[in-house]
């Protein structure tokens, strides 16, 4: 027995090998929790890209002067998110992500470049962003 | 009392001389003036020492009055001014106003009010985004693949539900690429995506395709990351 084992080895690793490889390797179909679940976590993802996008914009404000001060503009986006996860029936792709959250934009002002990069952004527009993903060959795809 | 008449005389041959004539010229009033005071001084003063003297003092008055009266007319008309001639004026030629250019509308200023993030929201020309990711098209190409539909389709739904609206239909690439080139290529994707929403049953009037090119990334295009986030159709649904 203790000398057979190499063969039975060889063999398991053949049929794995089979198995894992090849065009005839089927798609797992996630199914509508595990989209939903899969989009999930894409969304985290997606609001931390965002978020950082955001702090990026504040570190690089351009200031401008106006009048007799400086202004400087910003956007960010979030943090607050709702999304949801829709069946399309679509061969080629089978799940949508819909993602909502807002855009926010901020004005700084102030009477010099430091002051006005100091003060406090205050948030001037907001707009509701929808963005719809999709998912495709078993990732979401953007 | 004849010695002060004839002095008398003399100063006033003096002050006629001094008085001039109007046409003169300021070397000729210079001379005339020199000479009229050159002449009363030493004329006068040659009378009077002649008379002193007991010799011919009419005599001695008119000698002393032309010698005096050329020196002086000489130093007179060496230092008299020149006429300064003066130019007619130019006539003053009014400048031609230019036309004015046409008021340039000022641009309308932006909501000065500020709301804190959880109250009530400013109103603003874009009501909405519809951000449509996933829409990459192969190189070149502009054409729908199905598997952009079901994307493309969402985002017709939530049009119909917005009545009374205007899209900006928005085509965004990364830099990758010439600038023009990424120009084109986001027109191309705006107006086919303008196009698959038409068929779709959205109308033409309130479409607008517009292409940004690599004008206007949201991300750093300095990584994958970013320019994958650049790639993107927007839809700015305006009021």
């Amino acid at each position: 027995m203790r000398n057979q084992h190499p063969v039975y080895l060889v063999l398991l690793s053949v049929v794995l090998a089979l198995t894992l490889s090849g065009p005839c390797t089927a798609v797992a179909d996630p199914g509508s929790s595990a989209a939903q679940k899969s989009f999930e976590q894409f969304v985290n993802v997606w609001m931390s890209r965002l978020d950082r996008i955001g702090k990026m914009n504040i570190l690089g404000i351009d200031v401008m002067p106006r009048d007799q001060g400086f202004v400087g503009r910003y956007v960010c986006y979030g943090p607050e998110c709702k999304f949801s996860v829709k069946e399309t029936g679509s061969p080629e792709t089978p799940f949508v992500g819909v993602l909502h959250y807002s855009e926010k934009h901020f004005l700084k002002k102030g009477e010099t470049r430091q002051k006005t990069i100091q003060s406090p952004g205050m948030l001037t527009k907001k707009i509701r962003v929808t963005e719809i993903f999709r998912f495709t060959h078993g990732k979401w795809v953007y | 009392m004849l010695k002060f008449l004839r002095i008398g005389l003399i100063l006033l041959c003096a002050v006629s001389l001094v008085s001039g004539c109007a046409n003169m010229t300021a070397r000729q009033k210079g001379f005339m003036k020199g000479a009229a005071v050159g002449a009363a001084i030493c004329g006068g003063t040659a009378a009077y020492v002649g008379h002193q003297n007991d010799s011919n003092p009419d005599r001695a008055a008119l000698t002393g009055a032309i010698a005096c009266g050329l020196v002086g007319g000489t130093i007179g008309a060496i230092l008299a001014k020149e006429d300064v001639v003066v130019p007619p004026e130019e006539p003053v030629v009014e400048p031609i106003p230019e036309p004015e250019p046409e008021p340039v509308p000022e641009p309308e200023p932006e909501p000065d009010v500020v709301e804190e993030v959880e109250k009530e929201v400013v109103v603003v020309a874009v009501r909405k985004k519809i951000v449509l990711r996933g829409i990459n098209f192969d190189f070149d190409k502009s054409d729908i693949k199905p598997e952009f539909v079901p994307v493309l389709d969402e985002a017709v739904k939530i049009l119909k539900e917005n009545a009374d609206i205007k899209v900006v239909i928005e085509g965004h690439t990364c830099w990758i690429g010439t600038e023009k080139y990424n120009q084109g290529l986001s027109e191309r994707r705006a107006a086919s995506v303008c196009n698959y929403l038409v068929e779709k049953g959205i109308s033409q009037n309130i479409l607008e395709p517009i292409g940004y090119g690599e004008a206007d990334p949201i991300a750093d295009n300095h990584t994958l990351e970013g320019r994958r986030m650049n790639r993107r159709v927007v839809f700015k649904i305006l009021d």
